[in-house]
């Protein structure tokens, strides 16, 4: 008991202390104010009574939900500002960022902290590409693609010799040594200047183009590539490959006895997370018209993680929400303290320990109806 | 020529220094990783936080304490910190997923390190060497104090090892690392021997970071400097195999060292990675890693 109060109490004052610190008063109030929210609400969720919950069920599932969401995204710069536009874009990316780390640490229990490296690769690739090959923009986007996917698979490669638990470890070296190499190869990368691409028009089949410095036709960009990503990855990780990676995530050895290769499963999935890393660190570059060493920095790797599992891990949805609500967060900090990582560190430690689960993987545990006595799963 | 082999000689001998104290921090940081199978992100900046407890010392304590009296000091405030950080962070998190001690460490390390650049600013702190004389070294003066660092690090490597193979304490230290469950049976009190193994690895990092406080600056990013160095030295080394780690943690500095004369600043950590490789293909239980680490 003593034990559990600490591990609560410990955090919780400090985040509360750290947080009165560094704001003033009343935002700091409003700050831990939302914080208290989330476990309120699923609190409040959980009471639900049944009937309530399985009449709500199938609006929140991907048949009513996804063209919902495709009708909002389409209309979306129809009533929302170039502002705006540019905000929610970023968010999808972000979320896409945090989307493909769940791949690997939520669906087979591979922790990277090196995605923001790996994404910093793709952007990398697709600028050397255009501005010192001359390449045509799909052509560099290929390229760029393939090397951050080369990349993660060959990480994987190396780091799946070695039990689960140094993979974090063998990630963090690679990110830091892909950081030195940006910063230090300044012929390729300019090193700490750091690269700009005149943004490209990506043609579609002669049909139309996509001037990417457009905010509308970036958000239908940003749009169309992270809908389908997600899609693809709910259905891929639903297939039967999907379904021997949560096996190994449950327990590796059993999958082992089973006659799964389990290590070319693991490189397959880092692979897999590398494509659409490195996807959203293209998607990255043509946003910001940059990419700077700073945005492979290990701090910033770190971010993606708490990103997703402040979501939730394992559920793909819950990065997208963990990514807006920790930007959010982010924000509402910045305009009072520098050290907003501080303040989120703090609430990520809190999330582990409280709600492994995250903010969506705890509203799907409450929000499932349990199963009767003697009808278990 | 000549100008070349005198280069080599110099930075091997810094290699010398730079390896043992990177062997301070890995042996800590490994016998966390043998015995509670926590992977400490935060070890880094417990080292961090060692070189500020230390500085803070000197600075107020100057009447009292001399630099030897600051080194000490710090080892017991951050040991007892990380005690304390063991009982209400890690305490509960034991035997389940191995997955959230880690990203319980991560989130720490983000924290010390962001509390010392709120705290302390981004300007590193200067402390005075505690020796100033030198010793001529071919045409140029070698600072006494790196091999009076050398000696204390081999020293205080020494006593680790002694206690780690000749106590009550360490022999049960060495039976969690071999097999925890067993150990429990047996009557070792598991969860004593991790609060031990965790302070006593906090009180190594915070040490070692005093030692070199007079070589570089106290700053906020000293943490993250050393940490991807030692990360390497645990994994070449095995796993809480305290000679191994000592042996790599000597190969390590060596190679940075004498890879900075032809590459600079922190380029030196790619042929640190390319040994990583190495070693994953060929030998992934390291030097000395007797238990496996698939």
């Amino acid at each position: 008991m003593i034990d559990l109060s600490l591990r609560i109490g410990v955090p919780v004052i400090a985040l509360v202390g750290v947080t009165f610190w560094l704001l003033p008063v009343l935002a700091a109030v409003e700050l831990l104010a939302v914080l208290a929210l989330l476990p309120l609400v699923v609190w409040l969720l959980s009471r639900l009574p049944e009937r309530v919950k399985l009449g709500l069920q199938p609006f929140f599932g991907v048949r009513y939900a996804a063209p919902v969401i495709f009708l909002v995204g389409l209309s979306l710069p129809f009533w929302a500002g170039d502002f705006e536009l540019r905000f929610y874009s970023e968010m999808l990316i972000l979320g896409l960022l945090a989307m493909s780390l769940d791949v690997m640490m939520g669906f087979v229990g591979l922790a990277s902290f090196a995605h923001a490296a790996l994404a910093g690769v793709g952007a990398y690739g697709a600028a050397i590409m255009l501005t010192k090959y001359g390449w045509s923009p799909w052509a560099a986007i290929g390229f760029a693609v393939f090397l951050g996917t080369a990349l993660t698979t060959c990480m994987g490669a190396f780091s799946v010799r070695v039990r689960d638990i140094y993979f974090g470890i063998i990630t963090l070296v690679f990110g830091s040594v892909a950081f030195i190499v940006a910063n230090s190869w300044v012929s390729m990368t300019n090193g700490e200047d750091g690269m700009t691409i005149d943004l490209p028009t990506l043609g579609f089949f002669g049909l139309f183009g996509v001037q990417t410095g457009e905010f509308s036709h970036f958000w239908y960009l940003t749009f169309g590539v992270v809908f389908a990503s997600y899609i693809c990855l709910r259905a891929f990780l639903r297939s039967p490959v999907g379904l021997v990676f949560m096996g190994i995530r449950e327990n590796e050895r059993r999958a082992a006895y089973l006659g799964y290769n389990v290590n070319a499963y693991k490189i397959f999935n880092t692979a897999v997370s590398g494509f659409f890393t490195s996807l959203a660190g293209v998607l990255v570059l043509l946003k910001n018209g940059i990419i700077g060493t700073e945005q492979m920095d290990v701090i910033h790797s770190g971010e993606i993680v708490i990103w997703s599992v402040v979501g939730g891990l394992g559920t793909l949805i819950g990065p997208f929400v963990g990514a807006s609500f920790v930007h959010y967060l982010n924000d509402f900090l910045g305009e009072y303290t520098e050290r907003a990582i501080l303040v989120i560190g703090l609430f990520f430690i809190i999330t582990i320990l409280l709600a492994p689960r995250g903010i969506v993987g705890s509203i799907i545990e409450v929000w499932r109806v349990q199963p009767q006595a003697g009808n278990e799963e | 020529m000549e100008q070349f082999l005198e280069r080599l000689v110099i930075e091997s001998v810094m290699g010398l220094q730079n390896g043992l104290v990177l062997a301070l921090v890995a042996a800590g940081f490994t016998l966390i990783l043998g015995v509670m199978n926590i992977v400490n992100f935060a070890h880094g900046e417990f080292y961090m936080a060692g070189a500020f407890a230390g500085w803070l010392a000197l600075k107020f304590g100057s009447a009292i304490v001399g630099f030897w009296g600051a080194v000490v000091i710090a080892g017991v405030v951050v040991a007892a910190f990380g005690y304390a950080i063991e009982r209400s962070l890690f305490r509960t998190t034991h035997g389940g997923n191995p997955f959230i001690p880690l990203l319980v460490s991560f989130g720490l390390a983000l924290v010390l390190q962001q509390a010392a650049l709120t705290i302390f600013g981004t300007i590193g702190k200067f402390m005075a060497p505690p020796i100033k004389a030198s010793v001529p070294f071919f045409d140029l003066e070698f600072p006494l104090y790196r091999i009076v660092i050398m000696g204390v690090a081999a020293l205080i490597m020494l006593l680790l090892w002694l206690f780690v193979t000749r106590t009550k304490w360490g022999v049960w230290i060495q039976a969690t690392i071999q097999n925890r469950e067993m150990a429990a049976c047996m009557g070792v009190p598991v969860p004593r021997v991790y609060q031990l193994v965790f302070a006593v690895g906090c009180g190594l990092a915070a040490m070692s970071g005093v030692l070199v406080a007079p070589i570089f600056s106290v700053d906020y990013s000293m943490g993250s400097d050393i940490i991807v160095a030692a990360f390497i030295v645990v994994v070449v080394g095995g796993l809480g195999s305290l000679p191994g780690t000592m042996l790599a943690a000597l190969l390590i500095g060596e190679l940075e060292a004498i890879g900075s004369i032809f590459l600079e600043g922190s380029q030196p950590q790619i042929l640190s990675l390319l040994v990583l490789l190495v070693f994953l293909v060929f030998r992934p239980n390291g030097l000395m890693g007797d238990r496996g680490l698939e």
